[in-house]
């Protein structure tokens, strides 16, 4: 078996990733890419300690599904976005969204 | 020195982690978005490796076969001007896959009992977590019906 703390690893090291992206990116669809990686991230840091916990626990089972939810609905919301701001030639430079209502 | 489990996790967590670099290196959306479904396939097989089949199943279904098609079509059905060319990537992604593949199949047999294993849990009483079960419903509901409402009202201001 693996040592937990090299899987505990890998997810800091996405989440590491993720916020440099989120930091020093400018294109917003590449941004919700990125909170997109801190949740895989999430997901496998939580796997990891649940096969690694002695007792068999409801809780994480609920959390895995809402994160998983989280992302799904952040996919969607992203591509409408995506289809909208293509559609209407709004700059997708995070700088550059200024206004919140078109 | 090492065996073919830690090989293939070794292995599978350089790829999952060069893939999430390239999310924000490559230029073209369309390649920062295989990117990302390379991250899914990586992490599923991770959480195969950590003896959690049916989560690895869901990670799979949900995140590669939903959510990444689902961004990829949307995608590439909107960059028209630009021509993504897949001639170099899909040969790499194939053989890339194939080699993920014949890692974690040798190493599967080789998995040892986990601690815990999800689906043990899943007949137990879920009573208590249903009101989030519920939220989370509610959650992709508005998300979906809120983003047709969106598009609808998008396409009758323009159309």
């Amino acid at each position: 078996m693996l040592e937990l703390i090299y899987l505990f690893a890998v997810a800091v090291v996405l989440v590491g990733i993720a916020f440099a992206g989120l930091a020093t990116d400018r294109h917003f669809i590449v941004i919700m890419l990125g909170i997109e990686l801190m949740f895989v991230a999430s997901a496998i840091a939580l796997v990891s300690f649940f096969s690694y916990g002695a007792v068999p626990n409801q809780g994480a089972i609920v959390m895995l599904i809402s994160i998983w939810a989280v992302a799904a609905a952040e996919i969607i919301t992203l591509v409408t976005f995506y289809v909208y701001m293509k559609s209407r030639r709004i700059d997708f430079d995070v700088a550059r969204l200024s206004r919140m209502k078109w | 020195m090492f065996g073919i489990y830690t090989v293939a996790f070794l292995s599978l967590a350089a790829v999952t982690v060069a893939s999430s670099l390239a999310i924000f290196i490559f230029k073209r959306l369309m390649h920062a978005v295989l990117a990302l479904t390379s991250v899914f396939l990586g992490s599923a097989l991770i959480i195969l490796l950590l003896g959690q089949p049916i989560v690895a199943l869901l990670q799979l279904f949900i995140f590669v076969g939903g959510l990444s098609t689902y961004l990829m079509v949307a995608i590439a059905a909107e960059e028209k001007s630009a021509y993504i060319s897949m001639a170099s990537f899909i040969p790499v992604a194939v053989g890339l896959s194939l080699a993920l593949l014949f890692f974690t199949s040798r190493a599967v047999a080789a998995v040892p009992d986990a601690g815990s294993s999800m689906a043990q849990t899943f007949p137990s009483a879920f009573q208590e977590y249903y009101p989030v079960l519920f939220a989370v419903v509610l959650l992709l509901s508005a998300a979906a019906v809120g983003s047709v409402l969106f598009i609808r009202k998008f396409i009758k201001l323009v159309v």
